[in-house]
């Protein structure tokens, strides 16, 4: 909010604090069905019990993949590839939660982009590996690079000698490090001074903390929708399924990460076991039908989840075998995609725009 | 003289008219430099893969990109044009043209005050406002005046009567007054501010300021034209409009009509300004009695104008059921801050064998332009005329674009918005109700 902007409110609250002397008979305090709740707490909530620890999780889990990465490079063999390859799981089980929060200092790192990108372009990877030379800021290299790319390295062959190969062992140390490069300043900040700066910022424009979370919150989930179903399940392709196109094609733990995506997203909404959406839903009685919107949010996500839950085996083998289950579960992540883009934000009173508007 | 007469061949001072001749022309100015340097030019017009286009203008063209910064440039050029008084007839032309052809682009962007803007950039080509204290009397390019006929400064208060007017009108209906929505909504969105805050968040502050904003808004055009209550109806034009400025997003708009409802105060008043400021304020100038003459055919379109200005806002009532829902007839109405409302549609675009493409929005359109098309039925159709040459252009024999919509109101559950089994592709958009626009029907989603 700009200064003059302040001015202008110190100038007209007088005058409204003025006209409301009158009404001030009553205490508000004892009214019924009033809720005190502060944004600022909840932001605050978001970042220590959900934002913060989410990160450092994801950190820990790059850390211990990257020890187990050297270990194995320096005494390769199949059982420390089957570590390797366990600890690149738990970092991409770590990531889910982390995907959601690409504004500020994630935003200025492009960390999704730079993480989670599929499906990877092996092409290009392996003509990175024959060459030795390569830069991961590149554009041909957008689709060569991150999580994706690193389980290419490690799972698309179960010839631990080959993943072992000098060339291979570079590849993958570099992207980790590329990696590493653009958590830290996230971590940094997150774990400084913009934890406080994020409560702070408590308004409900686009710029808001709120306005990012809840834009952020449902790009992320669009993301399961779109990416991480409908393309793999051809949705995108005249129902030609493209099920090489899941996002985690080699280690066949997609449905893994779908589940904690949708999970990580739910503990979002609901700040894990603090004030949350939820909560500043229930504090502005926001309805849906006959109950809470609230309520409908989180019997939503249930849907999704059970829907999800119930695929018969891996996700790839679910869209070759029985693609009516995946539709099904499309279908209920979508029904969540309603309430979380129309009613949730329209009943926050949240902005997804800059621009002017006439109020409407 | 009877009324009639008195409303258009009264001599008055010219001075109110220079007033708003220089303040409009500087507010356009500044508004013009201020979108420029938030990046809208690019934002809105270059970015953009499509644009939404208005009933009737489908043919506008889309411009190259320099294209759309000459526009603003001749914008901006032409605003201080105006505010100067230098070259004013063809100023007000150019910025009247570019203004509007620039709203043409994209109907996104639709917004009541740009409308407004563009009306009284049309109204300023005819009138003289710069028969004083202008680059142009300087120069000698026109002859001065002192006096212009009532018309002049009599259809500037009329157009800004009539946006007040008409606006306390519109919130003249259940959800603003009952339910004191959408302010029940924004007005707790806002409890972040420092002292209103706790205020705002009372549920009797957004009936207070629903009730108070519509007896504003149909009280304020006479409380200015009454002497009386002059100076207390303008400052209470500067407190609501600060007021609505600090609370929501709405741009220049305020500014634009606390300069502009100077217009309203006397002639006295203007032409003492004007001496303060540097204008040689009281001197007297002889006035060619030609120039207060007003033809018949320019009464005649006045008259129309007038009527049309009238009408328009209320041709939402020719369409079955709620405007707010299906936004037939909503545009160009003087509807403002009277709905809170967000959509979702899931495009899906059907070929010969009937197998579909789910659309991915965020391939096509902006953040912005996806937030407007899912609550306008126009739109949607555009849209869908616009993927199926796509997806056709890709290969695709596309048989149909359907699409599930689902549309919130003013703080009611979403629910279905039009009826997902027709085909978009295949209507034209007319001034017919759009009987495939399912009627609001809570409960059912």
């Amino acid at each position: 909010m700009s200064r003059s902007k302040i001015v202008a409110i110190a100038l007209v609250s007088a005058l409204i604090a003025l006209s409301h002397a009158g009404c001030k008979d009553k205490d508000p305090i004892d009214e019924p069905g009033e809720t005190e709740f502060d944004r600022k707490d909840m932001l605050q909530n978001m970042a220590d019990a959900v934002i913060i620890p989410a990160y450092n999780s994801f950190d820990e889990s790059m850390k211990a993949l990257r020890s187990a990465h050297n270990s194995f490079m320096s005494s390769p063999d199949s059982e420390k590839l089957e570590s390797l390859r366990e600890a690149l799981n738990d970092a991409r089980v770590e990531w889910q939660h982390c995907s959601a929060f690409e504004f500020g200092p994630a935003e200025e790192q492009n960390l999704r982009l730079v993480v989670n990108t599929f499906p990877t372009d092996t092409a290009q990877v392996e003509s990175n590996i024959a060459s030795g030379s390569y830069d991961f800021g590149a554009a041909q290299n957008a689709d060569a690079k991150g999580l994706a790319t690193l389980e290419y390295l490690i799972f698309h062959s179960d010839d631990w000698m080959e993943a072992s190969q000098e060339a291979r062992g570079v590849y993958f140390a570099d992207n980790l490090t590329y990696i590493e490069d653009r958590l830290e300043p996230v971590l940094e900040a997150w774990n400084g001074s913009y934890a406080s700066k994020f409560a702070s910022n408590n308004g409900t424009d686009v710029g808001s903390s709120m306005g990012q979370l809840v834009n952020e919150l449902n790009f992320d989930y669009e993301l399961i929708k779109n990416a991480k179903v409908a393309i793999p399940l051809g949705l995108k392709t005249l129902g030609v399924a493209q099920p090489e196109k899941v996002e985690a094609f080699y280690s066949r733990t997609s449905k893994k990460l779908i589940l904690e995506n949708l999970s990580a997203l739910k503990q979002l909404f609901m700040g894990a076991n603090g004030l949350g959406l939820d909560d500043h839903l229930d504090a502005l009685n926001a309805k849906y039908e006959n109950g809470l919107l609230s309520e409908a949010i989180e019997q939503g996500f249930a849907d999704s989840e059970s829907k999800v839950n119930v695929l018969d085996g891996t996700l790839y083998d679910a869209i070759n075998e029985s693609p009516a289950s995946v539709e099904a579960a499309h279908t209920a992540i979508q029904n969540l995609v309603i309430l979380l883009k129309t009613d949730m934000p329209s009943q926050l009173g949240v902005q997804i725009t800059y621009q002017d508007n006439d109020g409407d | 003289m009877t009324v009639i007469d008195r409303f258009i061949h009264k001599r008055l001072s010219i001075a109110p008219l220079v007033t708003f001749r220089v303040v409009f022309g500087f507010i356009m100015f500044l508004s013009i430099v201020r979108f420029w340097a938030n990046g809208w030019i690019e934002e809105q017009f270059i970015k953009p893969a499509f644009h939404f286009k208005y009933f009737g203008f489908h043919w506008m063209p889309e411009f190259a990109d320099w294209g759309y910064y000459l526009m603003f440039s001749l914008m901006a050029f032409s605003a201080l044009g105006i505010a100067l008084g230098a070259f004013y007839r063809i100023s007000a032309i150019v910025f009247f043209l570019s203004f509007t052809t620039i709203e043409l682009v994209d109907a996104t962007y639709y917004l009541n005050h740009y409308y407004f803007v563009s009306l009284v950039a049309f109204l300023l080509i005819w009138l003289p406002a710069n028969r004083r204290h202008s680059v142009d009397v300087k120069m000698g390019l026109t002859n001065a005046a002192d006096h212009v006929p009532a018309l002049a400064i009599n259809l500037i208060k009329f157009q800004l009567g009539l946006v007040y007017f008409l606006a306390g009108v519109a919130k003249l209906n259940a959800d603003w007054l009952f339910e004191a929505m959408p302010l029940a909504i924004w007005l707790p969105s806002q409890d972040h501010l420092p002292v209103i805050g706790s205020i705002l968040k009372q549920p009797e502050t957004a009936f207070a300021f629903s009730w108070a904003g519509a007896i504003y808004d149909l009280s304020i055009p006479f409380l200015l034209l009454i002497a009386r209550t002059r100076w207390l109806a303008y400052i209470a034009v500067v407190v609501f409009h600060l007021l609505t400025w600090s609370l929501f997003q709405i741009g220049m708009f305020p500014f634009i009509m606390i300069g502009a409802t100077l217009i309203f105060f006397s002639a006295d008043l203007h032409q003492k300004a004007h001496g303060f400021l540097g204008g040689n304020g009281g001197a007297k100038l002889p006035t060619e009695p030609a120039y207060f003459k007003i033809s018949m055919p320019v009464k005649a379109v006045v008259a129309v104008f007038a009527v049309v200005q009238l009408a328009l806002p209320f041709r939402h009532l020719l369409y079955p059921g709620n405007p707010f829902w299906h936004e037939q007839g909503y545009r160009f109405g003087w509807r403002v801050m009277l709905v809170e409302k967000a959509g979702y549609a899931q495009f899906k675009v059907v070929d010969e064998k009937g197998r579909k493409i789910f659309v991915d929005n965020r391939d096509f359109l902006t953040p912005v332009q996806e937030k407007m098309m899912s609550t306008q039925a126009d739109f949607m159709l555009q849209y869908a005329k616009f993927l199926k040459q796509h997806y056709s252009s890709e290969g695709v024999e596309t048989a149909a674009v359907n699409a599930d919509v689902f549309v919130t109101f003013n703080g009611r559950s979403s629910c279905p918005f039009i009826d997902p089994s027709v085909d978009l592709a295949s209507i034209e958009d007319g001034w017919r109700h759009k009987t495939w626009i399912l009627p609001f029907n809570p409960g059912k989603s």
